[in-house]
């Protein structure tokens, strides 16, 4: 018999890919690591000024906005979403997809379209002079309320899709019993339908909350100051960079506490439904003036959230290409896509590693290290920002003065204001939407292929490579898409740690807008919008979800 | 010549749960088939999964040939085992073809080498011309055989095959099983099967073990196993038993269902529990002193009746007994019927303690 070439291992519990997962883990952990730590150094001397002059705008402000478009958001988004999947109107089909375009739009665009908008040379200040003309216009804004309207607009969206995914999901048979029983339209809704989308509303939500704190150019640009703005000014206009740490650690405390909640929220009750059948319950029939009114609920978020802002956009961007074109502007369109593009495959290949090493080790260890390596999408850019700052200035630093004392020359710093570290972060926080497609992916295709394959011979990681990549390979284009548009349209991350002179298509265009050039940065905006619908289409897909393999793993 | 050898093999998940594999120990002769019985939640499918190298073992040893896959001190990961798993889902390779799924085992060998020996199993699971197929493109029983293929190609020591059946029909099931048993007889493989079917594991199987909560009850041929099962729990699961207390008296033997039974000699103990299937009581005419029973049920099977009798004694409960018999009767509820106990082929469980 030819056994030798089975030569007998010796056990090993500690395998290769446990290694894998703890380095990464670690490595993701460092910015909240390294805010941790530094919060033991003490506050900063700016910190007595920030308590008592601006913290308690920071935290007002920040409250009220994650309540007002918490609120608007669920209104918005679910309300669009019942209608969408249980009614029957004109422009149905269209919605469906076309209701998550304003995902499109990052919200530092949004702010200052709509702050054009209402300019005094914006188009509703025009109309209402030559309508008015001795009245004075006294619309503002330019204020916390506006920026909670324009943020819901353009954020309802996230809870629309997790809403709308549960409708779907919801079973045929429990709807129609529903109505059967007798329940009208509207029962079945608010005493079926709604509680069991509760936890998808609060995950959406929970999205939509992670957003507005990440916000920093809506906010800056509309002057309400918040956590996110008050790190940028302790870090940059008052360069107390413990301060920046303390209000980093903070946000992060409430941000931890609302995901405390959803977890609690989700642990109560769970009634996460499977249902067999993927056939819809039969839609409600709607007309006359049901109709049109449910046709006017759906055009609302989508006219104000996209279709308005992209026209003044193209508007804008109409009137000040040809000066705006030009070789500077394609320098940055290469920069914005190529750092995206590298920080699009390095989330997809970590997050493949990641969700493989989970599945292989397959202990509770694992699944916590899954987490903790995917909580960056929770933290705020700057956070992260900040954390990221911290141990990278200390190390060159540290490496500024071996190479003095070495070489005897002064050398400027090497890590920090390079590509490396923006990419970094930028894994940091966008892992996990990498992780999440490429998770499902493994669902769907099941553990039971690989072992398959390691019973026919092949070790784990060519099982990856012949098995599991090739039949991943739409869910893994999906994440990398998803990074790429994310990278895209990162601001308050980008602006803190890109490399000097280095300009992206987000940061000029708010820096433009900031400059009252707001027609100019309409360019770089609408570049950002448009490569935005893309991941929009893959993931509306996702939500209505065949795959082609699904039919055949099962 | 053992196949496989296991020894002691023990395995829990969960400590509350209790060990999913019990202290199991277990041998494979070259070329036989093993049935693993049992209901879902016996540890059958964790005892082919340890055997394949899928899961860690606690305690215990695993012999492939002669060689230690697994013991305290030895772990041979999966790829390294020389066996064969056919899944219960068959876990074909929807990306590649009929002819790459089967090849996919296959390593160090040339093209020409490859195309030979895919052509040989495909020959042998009859799917000739089938390579260029991909696996959604065929019905059923053809993945099955497929699955099988790929798993009998690189020539392993051992083939275990997880519910092989579990997803046909039943008229399409009776067919797969034939031809499986038919290729692997062939290819004289070694096979482990599992499955919770009584019908595959006597139709298909060399030797049975039957699982339970961890543990096998009994490990024996199919015949063995069915007409001499070692206690009460392995007949029950082969089918409807019926059981009976003994005793005897000065007056002869007595039971719940009635007295002055003819008992073989060699019965020496006065207090006897014994089990009997349906098969082994028979209907008899009054005149042949036969026991006397109530009709309570009879179920139409097709090519016969089982009728559900109350027999007693006014000194005991009723008590209620199976009875194989012809189908081509009117049988009626309350009727009065009579039967023999056919006793030769009882079996004993225990000296009855009342």
């Amino acid at each position: 018999m030819a056994l030798n070439k089975y030569r007998a291992s010796r056990k090993i519990t500690f395998n290769s890919w446990t290694v894998y997962l703890i380095v990464i883990v670690l490595v993701i952990a460092i910015p909240l690591l390294s805010i941790f730590f530094g919060l033991f150094k003490g506050p900063g001397q700016a910190w007595g000024h920030i308590q008592k002059n601006l913290l308690p705008d920071y935290v007002a402000n920040s409250l009220v906005l994650v309540l007002g478009t918490g609120l608007l958001t669920t209104l918005l988004g679910v309300s669009t979403a019942w209608f969408v999947s249980t009614c029957d109107f004109t422009g149905r089909k269209f919605f469906e997809w076309a209701l998550i375009l304003p995902l499109a739009i990052p919200s530092y665009i949004i702010a200052y379209t709509y702050a054009g908008i209402f300019d005094y040379a914006g188009p509703v200040q025009i109309i209402f002079r030559q309508w008015f003309p001795d009245e004075v216009f006294a619309f503002d804004i330019m204020n916390i309320y506006g920026v909670i309207i324009l943020l819901s607009f353009v954020l309802y969206p996230y809870v629309f899709a997790t809403v709308r995914a549960s409708f779907i999901n919801q079973s045929r048979s429990m709807i129609e019993s529903g109505r059967i029983l007798g329940s009208t339209p509207w029962q079945v809704f608010y005493k079926l339908a709604l509680p069991l989308a509760r936890p998808a509303i609060f995950a959406g939500v929970s999205l939509v909350v992670m957003e507005v704190l990440n916000d920093y150019g809506a906010v800056k640009y509309f002057g309400v100051p918040t956590f996110t703005t008050g790190i940028f000014r302790a870090w940059f206009s008052l360069e107390d960079i413990q301060s920046a740490i303390f209000l980093s650690a903070l946000l992060m405390g409430f941000v931890l506490f609302l995901l405390g909640l959803e977890q609690i929220q989700r642990g109560q009750r769970k009634y996460e439904q499977i249902s067999n059948s993927f056939r819809a319950p039969a839609r409600f029939q709607l007309k006359g003036i049901k109709r049109i009114a449910t046709f006017i609920i759906c055009l609302i978020p989508l006219l104000f959230g996209f279709i308005i802002p992209v026209l003044q956009l193209g508007f804008w961007a109409n009137k000040t290409f040809e000066e705006v074109l030009g070789q500077e502007f394609w320098q940055m369109i290469v920069n914005s896509f190529s750092v995206a593009a590298v920080a699009a495959f390095l989330c997809v290949l970590v997050a493949l590693i990641l969700v493989y090493a989970v599945k292989l080790t397959r202990s509770y260890f694992s699944d916590v290290a899954a987490r903790v390596a995917n909580m960056g999408y929770a933290i705020p850019g700057a956070v992260i920002a900040v954390g990221v700052m911290i141990p990278i200035l200390a190390l060159d630093r540290y490496l500024t003065n071996f190479l003095e004392r070495v070489t005897g020359n002064s050398t400027g710093l090497i890590i920090s204001g390079t590509l490396l570290i923006l990419i970094f972060a930028y894994l940091v926080r966008f892992l996990v939407v990498a992780f999440n497609p490429a998770e499902e992916g493994f669902k769907k295709i099941g553990w039971q292929l690989t072992e398959a394959g390691r019973t026919l011979g092949f070790s784990p990681f060519r099982c990856l490579v012949k098995i599991n990549v090739p039949l991943m390979k739409a869910a893994l284009v999906s994440g990398a898409l998803l990074v790429f548009v994310d990278v895209l349209k990162e601001l308050p991350l980008t602006l803190i740690l890109r490399p000097f002179n280095f300009h992206t298509l987000a940061t000029r265009a708010f820096e433009l807008a900031s400059d009252e050039m707001v027609a100019e940065s309409a360019n770089a905006a609408l570049i950002i919008v448009l490569t935005g619908i893309i991941p929009i289409i893959i993931l509306s897909k996702l939500i209505s979800g065949n795959s082609f393999y699904e039919s055949i793993a099962d | 010549m053992k196949a496989l050898q296991i020894e002691h093999l023990s395995k829990t998940y969960f400590k509350r749960d209790g060990p999913v594999v019990s202290d199991i120990s277990l041998q494979v002769e070259a070329g036989k088939t093993l049935a693993l019985l049992g209901e879902s939640g016996s540890g059958k499918t964790t005892l082919l999964r340890l055997i394949a190298g899928l899961e860690h073992p606690d305690k215990g040893a695993i012999l492939i040939g002669n060689q230690v896959v697994a013991d305290t001190r030895t772990f041979v990961k999966p790829e390294n085992r020389k066996v064969g798993l056919v899944f219960q889902n068959l876990a074909l390779f929807p990306h590649l073809s009929i002819f790459d799924n089967v090849s996919f085992g296959l390593r160090g060998i040339s093209r020409q080498e490859k195309a030979a020996k895919v052509e040989e199993v495909l020959t042998l699971v009859n799917l000739c011309g089938m390579e260029n197929r991909f696996p959604h493109q065929l019905s059923g029983g053809q993945q099955q055989r497929v699955a099988l293929a790929r798993a009998l190609a690189p020539k392993p020591e051992v083939i275990l095959l997880d519910e092989p059946f579990s997803n046909l029909d039943s008229v399409l099931k009776n067919q797969v099983r034939e031809e499986i048993k038919k290729i692997l007889k062939q290819a004289s493989a070694t096979t482990i099967f599992v499955t919770h079917d009584t019908t595959d594991a006597l139709l298909a199987a060399d030797k049975i073990a039957l699982m339970h909560h961890g543990r096998i009850l009994q490990t024996g041929n199919p015949v063995e196993i069915y007409t001499n099962p070692s206690d009460e729990n392995v007949a029950r699961f082969f089918g409807k038993i019926n059981t009976l207390h003994l005793h005897k008296t000065e007056s002869g033997w007595h039971s719940e269902a009635g007295e002055h039974l003819n008992l073989p000699d060699k019965w020496t103990e006065d207090q006897l529990k014994i089990i009997f299937r349906p098969e082994n009581v028979n209907l008899v005419k009054q005149s042949e002193c036969g026991l006397a029973a109530r009709l309570v049920a009879s179920d139409y099977m097709g090519d016969h009746c089982l009728l559900t009798v109350s027999a007693g004694t006014p000194k005991f409960q009723p008590h209620l007994l199976f009875i194989k018999a012809p189908a081509n009767h009117n049988y009626r509820a309350g009727n009065l019927v009579f039967f023999q106990i056919d006793f030769h082929k009882a079996k004993i469980i225990l000296p009855s303690s009342g």
